[in-house]
């Protein structure tokens, strides 16, 4: 029997009780996601119900029957670089660094929305350029770093702002004009240009994550090694190529976490991981459900719940009108017409692709619909041939070498073939694949990218700030009149105005095929049925703070 | 002995400054910018030039040069670019681990593999053509079972079926018990692997021993077939069985980067496996060099070795 928990964000909230619901928050957007085209990110599943936020009313209420021993032991799929919210990156590392971590917000596990953390409330300036964040008074830092106060929050932003850090998101506060402690728990932080999507920008998650100066003067280079945050977990032990373990925060400022530690055993081979599944090695295993004939296995095994994060992200493909054929918005809507997307979807990987019919994944609340490229290789064919390419073209795309060319690209590829684009491949290692596509240097490219907030994918994909080498836009999309309508959005503070001005900037640049999202992710953890309140979060990390282990056999 | 010691130990310097300057030379092949392939990530200026200074790829050649063999002398084969981490602090941790698998693969597939080639040997001195050529049909095929193949029917049978064994968790020295289990499979690949070649040289040997005058001498005086075969014969056969077990550490070396990836062991193959695929340099170069230094250490020891088992050899 197969068990897929998809829990509908009404039911989640109705057992929460609007837990995460913030009010006052209008925010549509914004929180950074890393580049991650291997992994996983996505909705949760749950079966959570809390009365204040993370926190399950049935952890408060004892209708689970706890188990004597609350640790975990969790599969971890790969060797994280390091906890230093200021470079740190990929899920792997992001799972951790989240419970470790605190940010001035947190997401909504279900819609990604910023719910209150380290600031229990917050008020925006009419004109959307002063936020001022009134700080919880008993959050204390792990390892006797003391009581938090509003001055970590500037020492930790103002970090990330100096180039001397070499902040990987340092992009991401480029509007911060300064950061102001009028007194140990309120933070001021004034914008140059209104952003109402700010909020996402200080949440728990990469440079939002407020560190300790003192921590970080005590460990210097090894910090990324030793992270002290003031998370539901403390930092205990990491041995290389081997396991992690993180501690619960008895001064959490939430109350202690049911778990009293996790352990995450490093276990590549996805082999190995079943079979330790299997063999209760681990409890869980983290993102362990690639492909079809996996998720098809486990979900026959009854002893397992399957978690699934789903459509988390889009796979877009990314055209460079600097090679000749692909400037010509014709060519690029070819690539849309030419090839059965909702029948690869179905046939090769329908447990983890649907089709895509936007940059923005369909949770976010800004996603819109205006156009589908359904297949239609005769519709193509006419478009290659009014745009002067009737007896087709080569274009070539590049790959990384650890994934190749997966299946539903090669039949992608014949059927594109068929209306007169040979698709070739060149593949790569990873690093000077992203190298490259960083760069521009390719003719076609593809990206996943997870993100909670609509900007990190409409201005990063779009805007022409952002054009590569700069930025995300490896399309060297731009359009003036989109531009505004983009910079307008940001601004807007009326939710409804900024939704219409959203769905109008997907339309158009889905119209131009500036890009052509052709499928989205979805991702499936494994976990014991007794491993209660698991979430999956819209960027693929799991808030360890109200899991609990239900006593079992 | 301790003059060839001496000589011996001499002769391996310019064979370590060869491994030292093709390790220190592999990071500056990179075509165009090492720090730049490595950073791989748009990275600006100012941050290239601080991973350059930290990857010691900045200035001439030659006083990069010095440098890394000052740093060598010190120990210090720099530090991990993504965690941060002395490249020789992962190495400490992950050296015993590997040490302790390849050892112990070495003396599992020497037990397993000598006996057969010793008996095999014996069967067919002994006319018993068939049993022969079973043995040693044994041990090609096991030969011709690729190592990951092993591990993942190994892993099927012991640990998924059977669970007698784990795959995953962390190694506790101090658990000895546990840490038999955790590294029993992988031992027992590793060790399967080398019994082919072994039980070859060993069948070979033992068969030209076993036609030797001692051999009929010891017969004639009624000394037991099983001490013939054992003690007589197959102690004279040594020195082959010996050169071979040496040279097959080499590959075992090889094979852990395998294995310690499909048992999640946190070895010295993991590690590799980890720079190469994060392109952390330092970490890639300080394992190759202690690849490459045990690989010599390995063959000297195996040298050594042969006085124990031969008394006829001397080194002057």
């Amino acid at each position: 029997m197969m068990f897929v928990r998809d829990l509908s964000r009404r039911k989640f909230l109705k057992a929460t009780g609007g837990a995460g619901a913030v009010a006052g928050l209008s925010a549509i957007g914004a929180a950074c996601g890393s580049d991650d085209d291997d992994d996983a990110t996505g909705t949760g599943t749950t079966e959570a119900s809390a009365t204040r936020p993370g926190v399950s009313s049935t952890q408060d209420a004892g209708a689970v029957k706890l188990a004597a021993n609350q640790t975990l032991v969790v599969r971890q799929y790969d060797e994280p670089g390091g906890f230093d919210p200021a470079t740190l990156f990929r899920i792997e590392t992001e799972n951790i660094a989240f419970n470790v971590y605190s940010g001035l917000t947190s997401f909504d596990p279900l819609t990604g929305s910023p719910i209150p953390d380290l600031a229990e409330s917050w008020t925006i300036s009419p004109d959307g350029k002063t936020y001022t964040f009134k700080l919880v008074e008993n959050a204390m830092w792990h390892q006797d770093f003391g009581k938090f106060t509003s001055k970590d929050v500037k020492y930790s932003y103002e970090r990330v702002l100096n180039p001397a850090t070499n902040s990987t998101y340092r992009a991401e506060f480029n509007n911060v004009a300064s950061i102001e402690t009028p007194n140990e728990y309120t933070v001021v932080i004034n914008l140059k240009t209104p952003d109402q999507n700010f909020l996402y920008q200080v949440g728990n998650y990469h440079q939002g994550q407020v560190v300790k100066q003192e921590a970080i003067e005590k460990y210097g280079d090894q910090y990324a090694r030793n992270p002290v945050g003031t998370g539901p977990f403390a930092f205990k032990e990491w041995v290389a190529n081997s396991h992690m373990v993180l501690e619960g925060h008895a001064g959490y400022f939430k109350g202690a976490p049911t778990l009293k530690s996790i352990r995450f055993n490093l276990i590549k081979d996805t082999a190995a991981a079943e079979t330790a599944l299997s063999n209760k090695e681990v409890e869980v295993a983290m993102s362990i459900g690639r492909n079809t004939e996996i998720i098809d296995r486990l979900a026959k095994d009854g002893r397992y719940v399957l978690h699934k994060s789903e459509d988390y992200a889009n796979n877009i493909w990314i055209f460079n009108p600097d090679y000749k054929p692909l400037a010509d918005p014709r060519v690029r809507q070819a690539f849309g017409y030419g090839q059965d997307m909702d029948g690869i979807a179905k046939q090769i990987a329908p447990h983890t692709q649907k089709v895509a019919h936007s940059i923005l994944p369909p949770f976010m609340p800004v996603y819109s619909e205006s156009l589908k490229y359904t297949y239609d290789p005769g519709k193509a064919k006419e478009l290659l041939k009014a745009a002067g390419y009737g007896d087709g073209f080569t274009v070539k795309q590049i790959l990384t070498s650890t994934t190749g060319a997966s299946e539903d690209l090669l039949i992608r590829q014949a059927q594109l073939l068929d209306v007169g684009i040979k698709l070739e491949f060149e593949l790569m290692e990873t690093a000077i694949w992203n190298k490259r596509r960083n760069g521009g240097d390719y003719e076609l490219t593809a990206r996943l990218y997870p993100a909670v907030n609509p900007d990190t994918l409409l201005f990063g994909y779009l805007h022409p700030d952002n054009i590569v080498p700069k930025g995300l836009n490896g399309s060297k999309y731009n359009n003036p009149a989109l531009t505004q309508k983009l910079e307008a959005a940001r601004a807007e503070p009326d939710v409804e105005k900024r939704k219409a001005l959203y769905a109008d900037v997907q339309k158009i640049a889905h119209e131009e095929a500036a890009y052509m999202p052709y499928a989205t992710n979805t991702v499936y953890w494994a976990a014991y049925p007794w491993v209660k309140n698991l979430v999956i979060d819209k960027l693929a990390v799991v808030n360890w703070f109200p899991v609990q282990i239900e006593e079992h056999a | 002995m301790n003059g060839y010691i001496a000589r011996r130990g001499f002769a391996m310097v310019p064979t370590l400054f060869g491994i030292v300057t093709l390790v220190f030379l592999m990071i500056r092949l990179i075509p165009g910018d090492p720090a730049a392939a490595v950073g791989g990530e748009g990275l600006g200026e100012e941050a290239l030039a601080a991973l350059r200074e930290r990857l010691g790829v900045n200035g001439s050649i030659p006083g990069q040069y010095a440098t890394y063999l000052a740093d060598l002398v010190r120990f210090d084969l720099g530090k991990s670019i993504h965690t941060g981490l002395p490249v020789t602090e992962l190495i400490s941790d992950a050296l015993p681990v590997t040490v302790a698998v390849a050892l112990l693969s070495v003396v599992m597939g020497t037990l397993i593999a000598v006996p057969v080639g010793a008996v095999a040997a014996y069967a067919r001195s002994k006319g018993k053509v068939a049993a022969d050529q079973g043995l040693t049909g044994f041990a090609m095929g096991v030969d011709t079972m690729p190592p990951f193949w092993v591990a993942l029917v190994l892993i099927l049978v012991f640990s998924l079926h059977l669970k007698w064994f784990p795959v995953s968790g962390p190694i506790e020295w101090t658990d000895p018990v546990a840490a038999t289990k955790r590294l029993f499979l992988p031992v027992v690949v590793l060790g399967v692997a080398q019994v082919a070649s072994v039980a070859r040289v060993t069948r070979t040997a033992v068969l030209d021993a076993l036609q030797d005058d001692y051999v009929r001498t010891a017969r004639a005086l009624g000394t037991p077939e099983t001490v013939v075969l054992f003690k007589h014969a197959l102690r004279n056969s040594a020195l082959p069985v010996v050169t071979i077990t040496g040279l097959s550490v080499g590959r075992l070396l090889g094979g852990t980067v395998i294995i310690e990836n499909i048992f999640s062991i946190p070895g010295m193959g993991t590690a590799l496996v980890q720079g190469i695929n994060s392109r952390d340099y330092p970490i890639v170069q300080g394992v190759i060099l202690v690849f490459a230094l045990l690989f010599i250490l390995v063959n000297f020891a195996t040298d050594l070795v042969y006085t124990r088992v031969d008394p006829r050899v001397r080194f002057g």
